[in-house]
């Protein structure tokens, strides 16, 4: 499965069709990109289609790497010169949990899998490169995200009292949490479907949904 | 959290907001896009416009690498004002400081303290005083510091240097000559000082469980310059000086004084000597620690004679008497003579019996019990207080709480405390502050930041330390029930209606047995607590209803050692009059053994004792708890059959 992706990614790129990404922009948080795809590219600041799911700010190739996810496992894939631990990649490498990264000469990332109930992972930034807009992190999000307050949460919001579950249903973004949640100003006790534009609020807690073009 | 304006709105043309960042002293601030998609935080002033508005006006045209730029102020449809600033995607200094609750490595506080001094030095060069600088106004950025929030500054114009009739700002941080309406640059350097002492240690100079008893720190009490390494504590003193002449002179003078000092570099300053007169004394007292060498800045111009040496002797009657209090604190054998002295002697020269009144004490002698009871027992909570700190100065350790709460306060967090209203000034307003309801710092919100690490720390805590704060405690819990006692005595001589035989202390019997009791009692509580203290305090009832048990034997020891007659009836006929095969009473000696093991047993076991010792305990006393407690002893016997004297 690994080795088809990764031969179609390497290869025929124009056959991969991205899925959808998001920002959620999160009271007193602050902003975090929701990749729901298997692969998903970082590089430099390129517009139009051709740029990276991930555009940073850093001198940095179009699609520099590419982290790609299959089943439990990350698999990070180096097009350009980039580093762990201080030894370069060639082609890939596998992740785990606290994996440093260095993209070109500057731009340093690490990879995070917060919570061993989930598959998701965190992307976090290390050095001072972001993309154009300030965004905190980046989820790689395979069926489930959990936000709330403690570390095992794959975005960390220390002063909501419990967490929030964002997770996928046919192939749509969807939300289960609490028994005061509003959608969009409407109570919804067992959750629901968000998609861009949606506002999630409570008591203590609001963030908006951003589909990403 | 709720916050007025949602995602998407367009309070003011050509500016969206995205999500609300933060909800500071004077309003919510927002992370907004313009329709170019430059990033802006865009602030909504919604308290003290007029103040904020005259500060931030002042600053509009400020350019400098080190400031949080100002692009516009501008009033939306509703008339409300709006402050657009740049937005700072890195980690305020309190963020950074949540996450080292020990402090930061020095290199990384002198790179703080470098952009902090270049930032308020250009706006004191300009004229303006910042008035609210503390960690949550100070940003990174790419290795960039920022000072942000420059919404307070006011111009530092003769006229208006005084006679300034609002105090606004953050309690830790705030300057003494504030109550005194003084807003000259001094008041910045004092809090850049306290920020740096927070830096270093990961606490703030002086802290509290109420606002008035922090004011009342910043304007009488000497910083505990102990906690810092050496080399950098006269800087830090000089900052941290009360008097505003006497002062550091500037915020690049505090930055090259810190570098100088983490350097070894020979240029220091003059050190104000009641500043360390503690920290010397008690080195000396150590035997051979190791001292600083006096380090002299050349600055005379500044200082202008005001700085005494250090070892200057003070001729005076107060200073006599600090001389004598220095004394005190660092010779344990004459601290422990008094300590006996006020213990035993004085109540034995005060009590009193009377045929009618049964034991009693005069007010006089109260007084003079209490007061030298009291000064020793503070004294020796100071002393052990800073054994403990010196102890765990190498390497430098989490710090012991002494006190349970240090989030932060500020005026404008405080329901009470309106902030145009003034917090020192006039001087009733701070005395006031000791009594408003609801004015504990852990109300606000956060709190967890403060326990979290208070909590690691009493892990980390050493038994010895600990060993000794039990010790205190103990010593103390005598002193309270000895005072305690006292006091039952002063109001059975004052109290002439009661029968003799209605009265606690009929005899000598009776209060030494009630008094042994309490002390017993007391230290029942206070050794468990302090067990259990890397547990957070908690004990549980399988602790200590045993040890309520055997207090309940000890006091049964004690009334026949001491032939105490108590009451053969009592007022409850109690539901079980006999354990087992043991009676709880006999017709001849009234409550036995068994009896006094399980009152106190029960007392002890379901009354949950051990949260009144706990370290992390919310209250010091909770009366309520006392009277609670009271209460429920005076109800027991309707369960458990106790004759109560």
């Amino acid at each position: 499965m690994t080795a088809a992706l990764s031969d179609m990614l390497l290869g025929e790129t124009a056959m991969f069709v991205p899925a959808a990404n998001y920002t959620l922009w999160i009271d007193q948080v602050g902003a975090f990109i929701l990749c729901l795809g298997d692969v998903v590219s970082v590089g430099g600041p390129v517009s139009g289609s051709s740029a990276a799911d991930i555009p940073l700010l850093a001198n940095l190739s179009r699609r520099h790497v590419t982290f790609l996810r299959s089943g439990e496992r990350y698999v990070l894939h180096a097009h350009s010169p980039s580093t762990v631990g201080g030894r370069p990649v060639h082609e890939k490498f596998d992740l785990c949990d606290g994996t440093e990264m260095t993209l070109g000469s500057s731009v340093r990332l690490r990879f995070r899998l917060p919570s061993v109930v989930s598959g998701s992972a965190r992307i976090e930034f290390l050095s001072d490169h972001r993309p154009a807009r300030a965004v905190d992190g980046v989820v790689l999000m395979n069926d489930t995200c959990l936000l709330g307050p403690s570390a095992d949460n794959h975005i960390r919001c220390p002063a909501w009292p419990v967490s929030l579950l964002l997770y996928r249903r046919d192939g749509q973004l969807w939300i289960k949490g609490r028994e005061d949640l509003f959608l969009d100003g409407r109570h919804a006790p067992a959750g629901g479907a968000l998609s861009s534009g949606s506002l999630v609020s409570s008591s203590d807690v609001r963030f908006q949904v951003e589909r990403l073009s | 959290m709720k916050f007025a304006f949602a995602p998407e709105a367009i309070p003011l043309p050509g500016y969206t907001i995205k999500r609300a960042i933060d909800r500071g002293g004077f309003g919510e601030v927002y992370y907004g896009l313009a329709d170019s998609g430059k990033e802006v935080a865009l602030k909504l002033l919604q308290r003290n416009q007029q103040v904020e508005l005259r500060g931030v006006r002042q600053c509009l045209n400020l350019k400098h690498p080190n400031l949080v730029s100002i692009f516009d102020i501008r009033t939306d449809a509703e008339g409300d004002e709006w402050v657009i600033m740049e937005f700072i995607s890195g980690p305020s200094l309190d963020q950074v400081l949540r996450s080292h609750p020990q402090g930061l490595p020095l290199s990384e506080v002198e790179q703080w303290l470098a952009g902090l001094a270049a930032g308020v030095a250009f706006l004191h060069d300009r004229g303006i005083v910042h008035r609210d600088l503390k960690p949550g106004n100070v940003f990174r950025e790419h290795g960039v510091v920022k000072v942000g929030d420059v919404g307070l500054s006011k111009f530092m114009t003769p006229s208006r240097r005084s006679a300034q009739t609002e105090s606004v700002g953050t309690v830790y941080y705030m300057a003494p000559e504030v109550s005194r309406g003084k807003y000259g640059r001094e008041l910045d350097v004092y809090s850049l000082g306290v920020m740096l002492f927070e830096m270093i240690v990961g606490e703030v100079p002086f802290n509290g469980e109420s606002i008035g008893e922090i004011l009342m720190k910043h304007l009488t009490e000497l910083p505990d310059l102990s906690r810092l390494p050496h080399a950098v504590r006269p800087v830090v003193a000089r900052a941290l000086e009360k008097d505003p002449t006497r002062r550091t002179a500037d915020a690049l003078q505090l930055a090259r004084e810190f570098r100088a000092a983490l350097r070894g570099s020979p240029v220091a300053t003059e050190i104000p000597a009641t500043h360390f007169v503690d920290v010397e004394r008690l080195e000396r007292a150590q035997g051979g620690a190791s001292r600083s060498t006096p380090v002299r800045l050349p600055d005379p111009a500044r200082s202008g004679g005001s700085s005494r040496p250090v070892a200057e002797p003070q001729s005076s009657a107060p200073g006599l008497w600090r001389q004598f209090g220095a004394d005190l604190k660092s010779n344990p054998v004459l601290m422990v003579a008094i300590v006996v002295t006020a213990i035993f002697l004085v109540p034995v020269l005060t009590f009193s019996t009377g045929r009618e009144s049964g034991v009693r004490v005069s007010m006089p002698g109260f007084l003079v019990w209490f007061a030298v009871g009291y000064a020793a027992y503070r004294i020796s909570k100071k002393h052990q207080s800073r054994s403990q700190s010196r102890q765990s100065r190498h390497p430098r350790p989490p710090q012991p709480p002494r006190r349970l709460n240090r989030s932060r306060v500020s005026s404008e967090t405080h329901p009470a405390l309106p902030a145009t209203q003034s917090l020192f000034s006039p001087a009733p307003s701070v005395l006031h502050a000791f009594d408003l309801p609801g004015d504990r710092p852990a109300a606000t919100e956060s709190t967890p930041r403060r326990d979290a690490p208070r909590q690691s720390a009493l892990r980390a805590s050493s038994w010895r330390v600990r060993c000794g704060e039990l010790t205190g405690a103990m010593a103390g819990a005598v002193f309270w029930s000895l005072t305690l006692s006292a006091l039952i005595g002063l109001v059975q001589g004052y109290v002439s209606d009661i029968p003799l035989a209605s009265r606690i202390f009929v005899d000598w019997s009776h209060a030494a047995l009630f008094t042994l009791t309490t002390i017993a009692g007391a230290w029942a509580v206070l050794v468990p607590a302090k067990l259990f203290e890397p547990w957070k305090g908690r004990g549980n009832l399988f602790i200590t209803a045993p040890l309520g048990g055997l207090v309940g034997v000890v006091a049964w020891y004690l009334r026949e050692m001491l032939l105490v007659e108590l009451p053969a009836e009592s007022l409850f006929s109690g539901i079980f009059t006999r354990i087992g095969r043991w009676p709880l009473v006999s017709a001849e000696t009234g409550s036995t053994l068994a009896g006094f093991a399980v009152f106190f047993a029960v007392l002890f076991g379901l009354r949950r004792w051990w949260l009144q010792a706990a370290a992390l305990r919310n209250h010091r006393l909770s009366v309520w708890g006392v009277a609670g407690t009271a209460l429920f002893a005076w109800l027991l016997p309707v369960a458990f059959r106790f004759n109560q004297p």
